[in-house]
Parts: C-alpha cells; sequence; structure tokens
C-alpha cells in the first residue's frame, strides 16, 4: 500500500529544547542562512560559467518583475499546474466515491490504479504533446494525469480506512448509503486528501515545466529552458529561483486550507502519508 | 400499558459456514426472550459466546438464519423477510464499545446528528439535548471535538446521543469496558439516573456480573455456543441503588453465586 | 480473479479497436506496442537503454540515500544542530528538483552524471526525513533499558534505533526506487543520447508513438519489478513485525 500513496509530506519536528536556547536557534539559523548566501557567492566567483551568483539572480528577478515578463510567465505556469490539478485531483476525489459504491468494482480497479501509480506519468509528456500539440492542452492534461493517481489512490485508501463500527452506528442513526457517503466517508478521507494534495502540488508545477522544457511559448519552464540555450546562466538561475518560490508559496496556501479544513483534528495528528 | 413485549426474540439462530469443513457453525441457536416496556435488563455470558453476534441481529444490522424478532408485535426480522434498515427507522438503538463519536463534529454537533439526519431537529429537541448535555455534565465541553475529550466524557457523549433521538428500545455491547474503575463507577451512576428519568426499554450486554447486578431488573445469562437463554434472575435489591456500595446489599451475594455457577 | 483478467482484456479490446478506428499512426494499438518490444529485446537495442537507465537510477540512489541514512543516526545525538538544520533541510525537500534539470545538465554535462545528480538530490531528502521520522519513533523506555544495561552509542544505535527505524526506511525506499527510476528517465527526455527516456524523445520526435509507448512500458515494467524487489526485501528484513503497513495516519 506505501508505494501507492507514494509521497512524504514532511512537517517541521517540534525541537525539544528549551526555551532559553531559543534565541541561540534562530540566530544559528541565520549564521546557517548566510553561510549558505557566501558559499553561492563564493562558487558563482570561482566558476562564473557555471553559476549565477545571488546578487545577479536577484536583479535578474527584479528586472523580470520591473518589464512585467515575470506576470506572464508565471501566469501561464500556473494556469498549467492550477487547471491540470483542478481535473486531475477533482476526478481523483470523486471517482472513489463512485468506485466504492461497488466492491466488486473496487476490487477489479485496485491493482490497475496502483499499476498506473507506477507508471512515471512525466515519461508520457512528449506523447501528450504529439497528440495535444505545444499549446496550453498538453501540459493541462500532463498535470491532471500526474495529479490524479496521487489523489485517486490516497482518497481510496482514506474511503478504506474508515472503521466500520463508525458506518454501522451512523446506518442505525437512520442514515442511507448517500449520507454514509456524505458524512463520514467523505470527511474521515479529509486528511488523506489533503495530505495527497500536498503531495500533488510540488508534483503539478514540476509536470508543467516538464512540458515547457520540451516545448512551450511561454512559461517558467520556457524562460529557463530558452535561457539555457542561449547560455545566459543567470537567466537559468532566475527561473529556478522564481520555480523554488512559486513552489514554497503554494504549499503555504495549501497548509493553511489543510489546517482550516483538518481542524477538528488534535495538533499532533501524523499528517503524512504512509 | 399492554403486556405485549416491546422487543421479542423467538427461536433465533444464526449460523456462519465453515469453509474448511463445508459445515454450519451455530454460533446462536434456539434463542428466545422478551424485553418489556421500561425494562432494564442486562445479559451476561461467556466471552466468545455470540453476544455482539445476537445484539447484531437485533439491531438489524445482521440477518438471522432461523426464527424471527418482534418489535411492539410486528415481526421485523425472520430469514424469509426482506431486511428491515438498520436500527428499524431509528426504534432501535445500539451503543457499542467504542464511541464511535465523528471526529470532525464537535460534542454538540455529534449528539444533534441523529436527530438531524431524521429530520427531527426542532427547538423542543434541542433543549433536549442540553438537558442532556448538562444531565452529564459536559456543559462547557459543547464546542469541543472529540480528541479534546477525556475517555468517559466521550462515553458519556456517545450515550447521550442515542438517548436523545429517543429510540423504544436501546441496546448496549459493554459499552463501559475500555473505561478504568473510576470513570466506570461514576458513568454507570450516570446511566441509571437517565433511565429513572426516562425509563427507556434497555439490553445491556457485559462479561461484569457485578455490573449487570448493579444495572439490572433482571439479568439474563447465555449458555456456550451455540448460544441461547440459560437462566433469568430477577435482581430484588431496591432502586435507587448504589453502584459503589451494592456488595453490603443483603441479597447480593446470593444472586452473584447463582450467576456465577452459570456463566 | 476473472474479473480482472475480464477488465485488462477490455481495455486492450478498446485500445486495438480504437487504433482501427483512429489509426495505429495516432494511438499504436497493443499488438504493435508488444511487437515493437520483442523486436527492441532481439536486437538488443533495449537491453542498452534499460541498462542506461537503470545505471543512472542506482548510483545516484546509493549517492543521495546513504547520507540521507546516516545524517539522521548522527543528529539524533545534536538536539541543537538539527533544529538549526531542520528548515534549510525543508526548504531543500520542497524545492522542485525536476525544474533543476538544466542546472544539473549545466553542472555536469548532458552525460550520465546530470542524471545521477538529480536522482540523488531527490532520494538524499526522502530517505533523510523518513529515517529521521523513524529515529524519532524509537521507544524511549528501550533506549533507557539500554542505556542502563550499559549499550555504548554505536550498540544503541545498531541494536536499538536502526532496527525500530527500518520500516521507515524501507517506506522511503519503496518511494524513492521509482521515482529515481522515473527521475532518471525524465531527465534522459530534456537532454540525452542514450537511455529509456532518450527512447521515448527520439520515437516521440519522428511522430513513431508505437515505440514511445514501447517505451514508456519497458520503464513501467522495470518500476514494476522494482516494487517487488523492494517488498520482497522488507518481507525478508521486516519479519518480526507483526503487520507490514507502517502506520497509518492516527486517527483523532
Amino acid at each position: 500500500m506505501s508505494q501507492s500513496i507514494s509521497h512524504i509530506v514532511p512537517e517541521i519536528a517540534e525541537p525539544q529544547l528549551r526555551r532559553s536556547v531559543m534565541p541561540w536557534l534562530a540566530l544559528a539559523r541565520g549564521g546557517v542562512a548566510i553561510g549558505l548566501l557566501l558559499m553561492w557567492e563564493a562558487f558563482a566567483r570561482w566558476v562564473p560559467d557555471l553559476i549565477a551568483g545571488p546578487l545577479p539572480t536577484l536583479l535578474r528577478v527584479m528586472d523580470l518583475v520591473r518589464t512585467g515578463e515575470i506576470v506572464s510567465m508565471v501566469w501561464a505556469t500556473t494556469l498549467e499546474a492550477i487547471g491540470g490539478l483542478l481535473i486531475g485531483a477533482g476526478l481523483g476525489v470523486v471517482l472513489p466515491f463512485v468506485v466504492q459504491m461497488s466492491p466488486r468494482l473496487s476490487a477489479v480497479i485496485e491493482p490497475f490504479a496502483k499499476t498506473t501509480v507506477g507508471i512515471p506519468k512525466l515519461a508520457l509528456s512528449p506523447i501528450l504533446i504529439m497528440w495535444f500539440g505545444i499549446g496550453l492542452t498538453s501540459k493541462i492534461v500532463l498535470v491532471a494525469l500526474m495529479t490524479f493517481f496521487l489523489v485517486f489512490v490516497a482518497t481510496f485508501v482514506g474511503i478504506r480506512s474508515v472503521g466500520p463500527n463508525l458506518i454501522r452506528t451512523v446506518a442505525i442513526f437512520g442514515a442511507g448509503k448517500l449520507e454514509i457517503a456524505r458524512e463520514v466517508l467523505w470527511n474521515s478521507s479529509q486528511p488523506f486528501v489533503w495530505a495527497a494534495l500536498r503531495a500533488a502540488l510540488p508534483w503539478a508545477i514540476n509536470a508543467a515545466l516538464v512540458g515547457e522544457f520540451l516545448s512551450a511559448e511561454n512559461g517558467i519552464g520556457y524562460y529557463i529552458h530558452h535561457s539555457y540555450n542561449l547560455a545566459d546562466i543567470t537567466g537559468v538561475y532566475a527561473g529556478m529561483v522564481i520555480t523554488a518560490a512559486l513552489v514554497l508559496l503554494a504549499d503555504a496556501v495549501l497548509r493553511l486550507f489543510q489546517r482550516r479544513a483538518l481542524a477538528w483534528r488534535p495538533d499532533n495528528a501524523d499528517q503524512t502519508l504512509h | 400499558m399492554t403486556c405485549e413485549p416491546v422487543l421479542e426474540a423467538r427461536y433465533l439462530g444464526r449460523f456462519f459456514s465453515d469453509r474448511a469443513t463445508q459445515s454450519e457453525r451455530w454460533i446462536i441457536k434456539g434463542l428466545s426472550f422478551a424485553l418489556h416496556e421500561g425494562e432494564f435488563v442486562t445479559l451476561v455470558g461467556p466471552s466468545g459466546s455470540g453476544k455482539s453476534t445476537l445484539l447484531n441481529l437485533l439491531a438489524q444490522i445482521d440477518r438471522p438464519s432461523a426464527g424471527e424478532i418482534r418489535l411492539h408485535g410486528e415481526v421485523i426480522s425472520a430469514p424469509s423477510r426482506p431486511g428491515q434498515s438498520a436500527g428499524a427507522n431509528g426504534r432501535i438503538g445500539y451503543i457499542m464499545q467504542d464511541d464511535n463519536l465523528l471526529p470532525w463534529r464537535t460534542l454538540r454537533a455529534n449528539v444533534e446528528y441523529p436527530l438531524q439526519i431524521q429530520g427531527r431537529l426542532d427547538a423542543s429537541f434541542r433543549k433536549r439535548v442540553d438537558e442532556l448535555i448538562a444531565a452529564v455534565g459536559l456543559n462547557g465541553f459543547e464546542n469541543h471535538y472529540p480528541h479534546e475529550l477525556s475517555g468517559g466524557m466521550r462515553k458519556r457523549a456517545s450515550i447521550i446521543r442515542t438517548l436523545a433521538y429517543d429510540p423504544p428500545v436501546i441496546l448496549m455491547d459493554e459499552p463501559f469496558g475500555a473505561l478504568d474503575a473510576e470513570s466506570r463507577l461514576h458513568i454507570q451512576e450516570d446511566l441509571v439516573r437517565l433511565w429513572e428519568l426516562g425509563r427507556k426499554t434497555i439490553l445491556f450486554v457485559t462479561h461484569d456480573i457485578t455490573e449487570a447486578i448493579a444495572l439490572g431488573d433482571r439479568t439474563l445469562t447465555l449458555t456456550k455456543s451455540p448460544a441461547c437463554i440459560r437462566g433469568e434472575h430477577l435482581i430484588d435489591i431496591s432502586r435507587p441503588r448504589s453502584v459503589d456500595s451494592l456488595v453490603t446489599e443483603p441479597n447480593y451475594p446470593g444472586i452473584f453465586s447463582r450467576i456465577r455457577a452459570e456463566v | 480473479m476473472w474479473d480482472r483478467i475480464i477488465f485488462a482484456a477490455a481495455l486492450a479490446a478498446v485500445w486495438q479497436a480504437g487504433s482501427a478506428w483512429a489509426g495505429p499512426e495516432q494511438i499504436s494499438s497493443p499488438v504493435l506496442v508488444v511487437q515493437q518490444i520483442y523486436v527492441w529485446i532481439a536486437s538488443g537495442v533495449l537491453l542498452g537503454h534499460v541498462g542506461y537507465t537503470v545505471l543512472e537510477a542506482a548510483l545516484g540512489f546509493l549517492i543521495g540515500a546513504v547520507p540521507g541514512l546516516l545524517l539522521p543516526l548522527v543528529l539524533r545525538r545534536h538536539v541543537f544542530l538539527a533544529a538549526v538544520l531542520d528548515p534549510f533541510i525543508m526548504i531543500g525537500y520542497g524545492l522542485p528538483k525536476i525544474a533543476f534539470i538544466p542546472l544539473f545538465i549545466v553542472w555536469f554535462g548532458i552525460g550520465i552524471w546530470s542524471k545521477v545528480a538529480l536522482v540523488a538530490s531527490v532520494s538524499f531528502f526522502l530517505v533523510f526525513f523518513s529515517t529521521s521520522e523513524g529515529v524519532r519513533a524509537v521507544d524511549p523506555r528501550l533506549l533507557r533499558m539500554a542505556k542502563v544495561a550499559g549499550a555504548s552509542e554505536a550498540q544503541l544505535l545498531r541494536t536499538i534505533v536502526l532496527p525500530s527505524a527500518t520500516p521507515f526506511v524501507f517506506q522511503a525506499v519503496q518511494i524513492a526506487l521509482p521515482l529515481s527510476i522515473g527521475g532518471a528517465a525524465i531527465a534522459e527526455l530534456i537532454s540525452s543520447n542514450r537511455g529509456l527516456g532518450y527512447l521515448i524523445q527520439s520515437s516521440a520526435g519522428n511522430f513513431e508513438i508505437t515505440g514511445a509507448l514501447a517505451a514508456v512500458a519497458a520503464l513501467t515494467l522495470i518500476v514494476a519489478l522494482t516494487n517487488i524487489a523492494v517488498a520482497a526485501a522488507e518481507a525478508q528484513l521486516l519479519a518480526w513485525r507483526p503487520q507490514m503497513t507502517p502506520s497509518t495516519p492516527k486517527a483523532a
């Protein structure tokens, strides 16, 4: 089962430290951050053909902001990622509820779902580009494929994890199949769905980027690949900094929604999937 | 008041097919008993004697292989009939060993949930929910989620959740098994107090003889597998009983040893 | 069982029929894909590409997983250092490594090492996080017992911490190995002259849909075989555990 849910969403462990060392902790983290930046700068000076320093990278990002180029490329990539995520995750959440209506169908689907999870979906991108062209559609399909299986399997496992006694108890109150699905199965699967969504989000952006590397006219991936072809190393770095910021920001937003949706769970509940 | 039993089992039987030996293994066979209006009946049996199987049949979660179950004289379950919905449309309540609270609903929302899906949650039932919450000392915790409550509090919540929608019969399957001795004592007293307020018909399954005596008007015992009713004991100890000082009652040792001899 | 076979046969039949309708040059067909794989196996072409991709994945996995396994064991005794590094490793994990493929190519060239670097960067974080979780999950009572019995740190690690963390390590391996193979292939898509990813990309580039699908099928097969091998190894190594799946999300 574990390989089918397939991604780990780590949380920072509460450090078991005394309060008095907390200021030192902040200081040490700041020190490490500055140290990493200095290392980056040193490497950039040592091999300028391979590494663009932090300052030129930052200036390039600011350039892109000033000219407004950043808006159109971030927009293109976000549109692909969100469009694909909506389709993929949407189907991934809804279909297990249809499948679970029939135990026989569930038994048939399960091994196929697990096999398809094993297909490296990003490897399909050249084929999808052949089928759907180099525009937006092929990337949305790629992202949807990438995220669908993750969310589908997690939701499926979530539904399966519901205790039979909880379902019986609710049935005794007079709940029908639909009410049980809506109240018990839906809510019980939420922790699984959210963990899967958080695992799927970086992959959605990754998939959009791979699609753009291979062929595109716009987007962050296009910008990185284009800069690479021009041997413009600063451009490659700027593109990657933007991607990293986008992924971290999107995860922070999703995490906020996850906290709200799962407010009923204990704080220390493990939100990772195994 | 009629003499018609509220809930009655007649020659009830349930078998499961044993795949290895290609034979039928009867868990329950020829089991008959009746519960009358407002009675608190306790049922004691050796472990593995099919107590839970019996409750599942009575609660309409499972179908009998033989015999029939009647609710207010109407046959609600028999092998030849299409099954009733679980809980016979809200007429049979069932409190299991786990509290089975919905973790995403607050205490209050949990207690209101059966009423809500039955479409009966109006002002008077809201008031009833308030009263029940207060009666078991859970006021102030209405907006807490189950994980924020202690085991005893969750158990109380699960009991008043069933009492709130007022089914004519309530089945309980070792509901206090998982609690520590202290909270168990308190919650037993709470249950008796609630029952005396409303006089529901209750069938309470336990393997603890003292608990069976403390709570019941009558105690039934089960035979070893396949289970049927072995004996019936009137608990002639006057109410209100103090669960704590039960052992000092003059009738207690006699009842205890008679039940002990049968299980 | 029969249900599954019928379902699989139906899928293949729909594909075959669809191919007759839309034309095999559009969506190929199961028969064509199987033929293609056979031709590649017979000519030895497939083995070369498979070997290359597997080599990248294996090298990258080892380079990433070994430090990912050892670092949490070291950090176990250095709580402050672990707390300092935690957010940086978190960010490192969160970074979209696939997006860094062009960078790896700039640094390590279009040969094997850029793919190895990608795979290593993916597996390191997965193994690190899972092992850390495992080290944290060690029963403190067992540790106290061993300390009272006079165990040294090395003995503690070998006899208590590592066995307790093994299920978590396996969980990471189960996730990281398929990702390693997939990641290597994806890097090959973007720039390479060998490997299954290259085979997919070059077939697609020549509008040979059958070739591209056959290469994807071969890739899927390797991933599936890897999963089976890991599961078998886990069953062997973790025979002492009552249940094979590591903890499911804890219920409230």
